[in-house]
């Protein structure tokens, strides 16, 4: 008999015993151990003979606990072959399969190629997708006690103080931004008055419709015409429920690079570099519609368009953030956005004079 | 097909004879380590008894990057559902490339458990992100609700990483009970964290002895010699460099770059506090990592066997480091990588003493009744980096 040389190891202790395993055509599984004279059979239904890896030994699981180290996989695999006789079950099938994809640079080019390419339609269209799906689930309850969250942190943080705009001013603006909502119909919008040494001149909105503005923007702004740009263009970040979006889409990209590296801290490490880059892509589209958004409705109240312009800027200049390539900006540069306003407005003053 | 894998086949060599280079090199080392260092314990002094085997670690990065790849591209196939099938994969081919002597461990945890384990897990995670999305009061209360189930978890998860870790035929296991694991998880974090951190090294400490005395091989349990006080030195020596060194370089790089109007916050502030905290947490992170590691194993003792590992800082630092740049680098396919390059170093330092002659271990109690019990403390694979 020409057998697999093994050790057997009978699961009580540790020594090792040389062995022959062969696999016989009636579905048995014979170990001969120290010589012919002791032979242990069994039904190869009661036998586990692990999956193929590289070249990493095997142990073959005997029932009662005993196993068969098998070193020499070429020969174990070919016994296998011998014994399926033409058929082979799935499970073999698939064995076979998964060992030609990780032994040959053939298998790991082809299992790159689907990665990447999984990997890349799902931060083309899987994220949005994905991220607009969650919008769409998401109650606006729920949206809004996240906003409230976050707006506990900012002043638990001291990022956000209060107000020192007086109430005169500030009602003037409010009563701006109501008759903007009015218009526009985006229901539960809230304006806050916060002074901040951190943002300095900013707005912003949060999940939930909370819409900021800092005592520092309300001093920048020449005039109340800028300052209902600049709100009508957060107000569009409400509307669209950018923020929320926003968050969507990079939870999601990070579920998929935990996927693609085995680890979380590995994912968020790797995701360093794509994740900067597409989370602007994101914001820039972002901008973007909010931008559309605020044009239309400042074209609506007859207040030319390049005011939100003007005031981005200035606020450009304050924040000191000139130089840097628009692909590269989480917001497109000022100065291209206020070429949008201007053909905004030329467009309309055009309608008009067609008119 | 697997190039890099030539010596690993039924010829491993065995370097176990005391008179081998491998050895003497091996035998130096140990003394350097007895004699020079006061927060190691003194090792097994030289003696015809014993002999030195070196743990070899014969992982190939390409190797095994290529199973890595055909795993991802499963698993994002399956959308998750394969990563168990994925994760044996992995384990099993670095656990048949560790060796001790001329034998390799074998992993046998069933994937199926794992698949259970993991949902499990996710399930949990998902209910816990919601509740943090609600409120910080129903994320604490889902906290506080799980809190008694961590030594559970713990147990669970040690041991059945164990069970399913065997060498020469004879498994892994862990016994350790409900309460001790509760004193060292849950009970003492919370201590440390009351103590500003005072209590952490003691927690470290009695979580080390905890996990090792209770682990067994076969129906021998490990020991664990070592003592809190190296623990504290570790720590302590990190605490004190970080306030020298964050001192000293407020001195240096902030102090003129301060103008004479106070009000004005200086330029290199700005920057100053956000890097110099990312590298002191890498470097201290690293530095316990390698000195802790060293310690544990050390001090851990099995029979009449002593295990030996001295891991340099400077060598950690360099893989660590190395190894962020390359995967950031990468978009992260650097990762299989840089997991054999940690393996393979820390794997190469390891050194175990053994005595002279064939020694036999005998398998422990659980795996001698039988595959059942085996298989039930199996059913939820829960994995947890403890
Ligand atoms: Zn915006």
């Amino acid at each position: 008999m020409n057998g697999l040389p093994c050790r057997y190891y009978d699961g009580r202790t540790s020594t090792p015993r040389e062995a022959e395993m062969t696999i016989t055509a009636d579905g048995n599984l014979i170990v001969a151990i120290d010589g012919i004279e002791n032979r242990e059979l069994h039904s190869l239904s009661d036998v586990r003979i692990p999956h193929r890896i590289a070249d990493t030994p095997r142990h073959v699981r005997l029932p009662g606990g005993a196993s068969c180290e098998v070193r020499d996989n070429d020969a174990l695999d070919e016994m296998q072959v011998r014994s399926d006789s033409g058929r082979q079950p799935v499970g073999r099938r698939f064995e076979r399969l998964l060992h030609r994809l990780d032994s040959t640079w053939r298998g790991a080019a082809a299992a790159l190629a689907v990665t990447a390419a999984i990997l890349l339609s799902f931060t083309k269209w899987g994220t949005p997708a994905v991220a607009r799906l969650v919008v769409l689930a998401t109650p606006p309850e729920l949206e809004a006690v996240i906003g409230e969250n976050l707006m506990t942190l900012f002043l638990q943080l001291d990022v956000l103080t209060p107000t020192e705009v007086d109430e005169s001013r500030q009602a003037e603006i409010l009563q701006a931004f109501y008759e903007m909502k009015d218009d526009t119909g985006v229901e539960g919008a809230v304006l806050g008055f916060f002074s901040s040494a951190r943002f300095g001149p900013n707005a912003f909105a949060l999940p939930g419709g909370t819409v900021v503005i800092t005592d520092e923007l309300v001093e920048l702004a020449e005039n109340d015409e800028e300052i209902i740009a600049v709100l009508a263009h957060e107000l569009g970040h409400v509307a669209r429920r950018h923020v929320l979006r926003r968050i969507a889409e990079r939870s999601s990209m990070l579920v998929l690079w935990t996927a693609f590296t085995g680890d979380v801290s590995v994912a968020a490490l790797s995701l360093l570099g794509p994740d900067q880059l597409l989370a602007q892509r994101y914001s820039r589209v972002a901008e973007r519609e909010a931008d559309r958004f605020a044009f239309d409705y400042l074209l609506d109240a007859d207040i030319p368009p390049t005011r939100l312009g003007d005031l981005l800027q200035r606020l450009e200049g304050a924040h000191g953030a000139g130089g840097v390539p628009s692909w590269l900006a989480s917001h497109p540069g000022a100065e291209e956005r206020a070429r949008d306003a201007a053909g905004a407005a030329e467009r309309a003053g055009g309608a008009e004079a067609i008119e | 097909m697997s190039e890099g894998n030539t010596g690993a086949g039924i010829d491993a060599g065995v370097e176990s004879k005391p008179d081998s280079g491998a050895s003497a090199e091996a035998w130096s080392l140990g003394e350097t380590l007895a004699s020079g260092r006061d927060d190691h314990p003194p090792v097994a002094t030289e003696s015809d008894e014993s002999r030195t085997q070196r743990l070899r670690c014969t992982a190939d990065g390409w190797e095994y990057f290529r199973i890595w790849i055909v795993n991802v591209a499963l698993t994002l196939l399956t959308l998750g559902v394969y990563s168990a099938w994925a994760k044996v994969r992995a384990r099993r081919y670095l656990y048949g490339h560790i060796w001790l002597g001329d034998t390799s461990f074998d992993y046998t945890a069933n994937p199926v458990a794992i698949l259970r384990g993991r949902i499990l897990v996710a399930f949990v995670a998902v209910a816990l992100w919601f509740a943090n999305l609600l409120s910080l009061w129903y994320y604490y209360a889902a906290l506080a609700v799980l809190a008694p189930l961590v030594p559970w978890v713990v147990i669970r998860a040690r041991t059945f990483q164990l069970r399913n870790s065997r060498y020469r035929g004879v498994a892994f296991d862990f016994q350790g009970r409900f309460w001790d694991a509760a004193v060292w998880y849950p009970l003492m974090a919370v201590a440390s964290f009351v103590t500003f951190g005072l209590a952490w090294p003691f927690r470290i400490f009695g979580r080390d002895r905890f996990l090792i005395e209770e682990s067994r091989f076969g129906n021998k349990r490990f020991r664990f010699i070592g003592e809190a006080g190296p623990y504290y030195g570790v720590y302590i020596f990190v605490w004190v460099m970080t306030v020298v060194l964050f001192i000293g370089s407020c001195i240096v790089l902030v102090l003129p770059s301060v103008g004479s109007d106070p009000e004005s916050p200086s330029p290199t502030a700005a920057w100053f506090v956000p890097v110099f905290g990312v590298l002191a947490g890498l470097f201290s992170f690293i530095y316990i990592r390698a000195r802790l590691l060293s310690y544990r194993w050390s001090c851990t003792q099995f029979g009449d066997s002593d295990f030996v590992l001295q891991l340099s800082f400077g060598a950690m630092l360099w893989l660590y480091a190395s190894n962020a740049v390359l995967i950031i680098a990468t978009f992260g396919l650097f990762t299989p990588f840089a997991r054999i390059r940690v393996l393979r170093y820390v794997v190469d330092q390891f050194l175990v003493m053994q005595p002279l002659g064939e020694v036999t271990f005998e398998a422990g109690e659980a795996q001698r009744l039988g595959a059942a019990g085996a298989e039930a403390a199996g059913e939820f694979g829960l994995e947890i980096g403890i």
